[in-house]
């Protein structure tokens, strides 16, 4: 298995090209045995892993069901969040387990943070050629 | 000396994307040859301020650019790390 993988950037938004280019990492999420495709963004200011609420829905989470609030900042600070525990694969590398404060806010993209996405793979940024590699930590 | 390193190092980069460009561009090649050697640097000049502003450009006046880190939600952040190494003495159990 190699031991790391690169991805380019991606445009948030096809009009402003160049100025939208973000590092969106592919990533399948799984929770009690639903699996999602998605993408996060990694976000190396973020404190925490966010995950929108729409997302959770979609993985079977139940929202009354997660009884461990937690309390986001910034933008995020007026919404409620809760603590949900999943497992995640990014590319070839073996599944990891990821917690996510998940937040009521809907238009947030998923957030890969420091704790604890940044725990669990290193990152290098080669923005100027557009690409990022993602290493499993040792 | 160290102009020649840039160019060497830009150039490459830059070529593949001057493929795609029209063919404008490639008919100045002739004009830009026969530039004598201070009216080049003044164009080098030129262009490194012109992407200069370009860059100063990506972000515009009177935009609202949301920021959603929660970049110090560090109680938030103590939660979710014992969270983790209580699931992670589950797995142990």
């Amino acid at each position: 298995m190699r031991n790391s993988e690169r991805y380019p950037f991606i445009a948030a938004d096809s009009a402003l090209g160049e100025a939208s280019l973000r590092p969106y990492l592919p990533l399948t999420l799984t929770y009690q045995n639903q699996v999602i495709s998605t993408a996060g963004l990694l976000d190396t200011g973020a404190a925490v892993n966010v995950l929108p609420f729409r997302i959770g829905i979609e993985l079977g989470a139940v929202w009354k069901r997660q009884t461990t609030p937690l309390q986001l900042t910034g933008n995020l600070a007026q919404y409620a969040a809760r603590l949900l525990l999943v497992s995640a694969s990014v590319g070839p590398f073996p599944p990891v387990r990821l917690a996510f404060a998940w937040t009521e806010a809907e238009h947030v993209p998923l957030l890969l943070g420091q704790i604890n996405f940044f725990l669990e793979f290193n990152v290098c940024f080669y923005r100027s050629e557009l690409t990022f590699e993602i290493t499993p930590k040792a | 000396m160290l102009l020649k390193q840039v160019i060497s190092q830009a150039v490459p980069c830059a070529l593949d994307q001057v493929r795609k460009m029209s063919t404008e561009l490639v008919q100045l090649f002739p004009t830009l040859r026969e530039l004598k050697r201070a009216e080049k640097l003044y164009l080098i000049q030129f262009l490194v301020s012109s992407l200069a502003q370009e860059e100063t450009e990506l972000l515009q006046a009177g935009v609202a650019y949301p920021v959603w880190s929660p970049y110090d939600a560090f109680d938030a952040a103590d939660v979710m790390l014992q969270a983790l190494a209580e699931a992670k003495l589950g797995d142990h159990a």
